[in-house]
């Protein structure tokens, strides 16, 4: 915030004719961000906290005001930056939905006619004609968001609302966004849900320091926002004492390459190089795997996957090949110990020398992706739908049922 | 192809301080009673007298002003019966008083609905107009039954068609009151502290507008200067002349009156808009 003092200078040059300088403290948000979305699609925006892809939500919405530059939108535009902008806690959920929806861009006449739908899509019963400020959190967001679902604008721009509630929520209004789009409305989605985005978005921008770094197809882009986001080198640490020395990588099985970064249900390779400066005899390899707070999640164990006790001459290498990782997104470490047979005490040990980051992903062509909040692990299976076919007695008491039209029913 | 003709919104940064996109504020006039009844419904939530205290207020200070100002200090009522000459003169102060204080926060206050939609802000401030208009309105009422009643009871003769004429005060005094509002409520916007000298203001204004005295107590020759000075003066005696029939207002007084009033409502407007186009950035 400039002080008096300082405003009062940049008025006058600005009457001067002066093109003044930059004030202190102000740097670009969005610097020379063009791009154009054709109707009808899905563009997902990307890129790491403080990239501008808020303020760029902001400046499309007439929030805040572009210093350079114009945009143009052929169509209603609608938002959804938060929801619920504009509930009054004072007054009944009816009231909000005429409030809420007429500060959204409705009108009276078409509040009315959506009605019914708002209030079945909110599912909330009959706190409907309390006061909002009564209602549990998760009501709160699911009348705000029924409201601003029936908005149906020509262009929609969201902003990782849908970060907020529970998954069942998540799973309605990512049904409902995609709607939107068959019905060919254009969306921008705001997020870092990079399998949301996956599945959602046909065309992606991704923002990095307030610049348009690649916009494209929605997978090419993503993939380059998550090689930005990883460290060009990775180092492999070595532990070592006297006698031995081990390195641990992550690697993908056919290319043979490090990867901090795994898909959920992905294939990989623990690698676990090892090597002996003295020759090592009957050894027994263990790695572990942790969650961020060094709970032990799994153990990898050579011995337990039927390789036997192993001589270390120069190096060996135990690869542990984990298939249709079922990790779940998150963050984790990894460790390991050698041990000889026989003995308590570990040869060569490392707590958490490795760290690796797993990625949403689906699996089995799901629409819906696995995603933290899913627990820790995923166990190994498949669902599937039946339809039981029960005795007709138990389903049927009276006989209505089975029974042709016109005959008495059966006592 | 429907594609043409859909509506297309331009977003650029307005240039200049004459810039107003008007039309766009236009757009949106839905918002305005949406909001004033929301004002007027939220008010009387959960209240045990509800509307009554537009009614109760004025009366009582009229009885404290009556026993008081009138009765103990023996200011001048211009020949007019106490009670009604302080009530004409409350209700226009008081929908001042309520309109710059809904108004001069409004950037602070609606900062969270300001920051996540985009309306024309104007639209706020207007809208307080309209909720303390219905305000107005009511109390007009309780004078216009004082009125009838002092009139059946001979103690006075106002009443006349004089009184058609209120609708135009109101105006006048509700460009003046949106002209104040717009100018602190853009000021406070940027420095806070300056919201400080609203409660003041609206204090001050109560002594430096004759409510509490006549209008015929200023001196003839500093009449157009406190009409220019404080429009409010010649406002609230506009509502006399309507209400009560007497006047000292001339039209230079009337004039300069409204001259200021522009002046103000000019700025205000230009003000608020330029305040209002990056005031999310840094409220």
């Amino acid at each position: 915030m400039s002080s008096l003092k300082e405003e009062i200078h940049y008025f006058l040059d600005r009457l001067r004719g002066k093109r003044p300088a930059r004030r202190s403290g102000e740097f670009y948000a969005l610097r020379d961000v063009t791009f154009s979305i054709p109707v009808g699609s899905v563009c997902g925006i990307i890129g790491r906290n403080g990239s501008g892809k808020t303020t760029l939500l902001k400046v499309l919405t007439s929030i805040t005001e572009p210093d350079e530059g114009e945009a143009r939108l052929r169509g209603r535009v609608g938002s959804l930056l938060e929801v619920g902008a504009g509930f009054h806690p004072e007054l009944d959920g009816i009231e909000n939905i005429y409030l809420n929806g007429g500060i959204l861009g409705m009108s009276r006449s078409e509040i009315t006619s959506k009605l019914d739908r708002i209030i079945e899509f909110a599912d909330v019963g009959a706190v409907m004609e309390t006061p909002v400020k009564r209602y549990s959190s998760g009501m709160y967001v699911r009348l705000a968001f029924a409201i601003a679902a029936y908005l149906e604008p020509d262009i929609l721009l969201v902003d990782e609302v849908l970060a907020v509630g529970d998954a069942d929520f998540q799973r309605k209004s990512l049904a409902k966004m995609k709607d939107a789009a068959g019905e060919g409305r254009t969306v921008l989605f705001v997020s870092h849900n990079m399998a949301m985005v996956r599945q959602l978005c046909d065309m992606a921008i991704f923002l990095e320091e307030g610049c348009v770094k690649q916009i494209g197809p929605s997978s090419a882009v993503i993939d380059r926002y998550l090689l930005a986001s990883t460290p060009q080198s990775v180092q492999v640490q070595r532990t070592e004492t006297d006698a031995v020395w081990g390195e641990l990588r992550v690697v993908e099985p056919s290319t043979e390459t490090v990867c901090p970064h795994l898909k959920f249900g992905g294939d990989y390779d623990f690698v676990l190089r090892l090597g002996a400066k003295q020759p090592f005899k009957r050894g027994v390899a263990q790695v572990r795997i942790l969650d961020q707070e060094g709970v032990l999640i799994s153990s990898l164990e050579s011995l337990a996957e039927g390789v036997d006790q192993f001589d270390i001459s120069e190096v060996v290498e135990v690869v542990f090949s984990v298939r249709s990782l079922g990790l779940l997104p998150g963050t984790y470490l990894a460790g390991y110990s050698l041990y000889a047979w026989g003995e308590e005490e570990a040869r060569l040990s490392a707590e958490a020398c490795l760290s690796f980051e797993v990625i949403p992903a689906t699996v089995n062509d799901a629409y819906w992706p696995y995603l933290r909040e899913h627990g820790i692990v995923r166990l190994a299976h498949s669902a599937n739908l039946r339809y039981p076919l029960l005795s007709p007695q138990l389903s049927d008491p009276a006989g209505l049922a089975s029974r042709p039209e016109g005959l008495p029913p059966v006592e | 192809m429907t594609g043409s003709l859909k509506r297309v919104t331009i977003v650029r940064r307005r240039s200049g301080w004459f810039d107003l996109d008007l039309r766009r504020a236009w757009g949106h006039r839905d918002l305005l009673f949406l909001f004033a009844l929301r004002d007027i419904k939220v008010r009387h939530k959960q209240t045990l007298l509800g509307p009554g205290w537009l009614v109760l207020q004025p009366l009582v200070w009229t009885a404290v002003f009556t026993a008081t100002v009138s009765g103990v200090a023996g200011v001048s009522t211009a020949n007019q019966p106490a009670p009604l000459f302080y009530l004409s003169g409350l209700i226009a102060w008081a929908y001042f008083s309520q309109v710059i204080h809904a108004t001069s926060q409004v950037f602070i206050e609606n900062e969270h609905i300001f920051s996540k939609v985009y309306f024309p802000r104007i639209i706020v401030p207007l809208s307080s107009l309209i909720s303390n208009a219905v305000a107005l309105l009511i109390q007009f009422l309780v004078v216009l039954a004082f009125l009838i009643a002092f009139q059946w009871l001979g103690k006075a003769d106002g009443l006349s068609w004089r009184i058609v004429a209120f609708p135009m005060v109101v105006l006048h005094l509700a460009a003046f009151s949106l002209a104040i509002g717009l100018l602190l409520g853009a000021s406070t916007a940027k420095y806070r502290d300056l919201a400080f000298m609203t409660p003041f203001l609206i204090q001050v204004s109560m002594f430096v507008t004759p409510v509490l005295y006549p209008f015929s107590a200023i001196p003839e020759q500093f009449r157009v200067l406190a009409s220019f000075a404080n429009p409010l003066t010649a406002i609230v005696e506009e509502g006399r002349w309507c209400l009560l029939g007497e006047s000292m207002l001339s039209p230079g007084q009337l004039l300069a009156s409204l001259f200021t009033t522009s002046v103000a409502l000019g700025c205000g407007v230009l003000l608020y808009q330029r305040v209002e186009r990056t005031v999310m950035d840094t409220i």
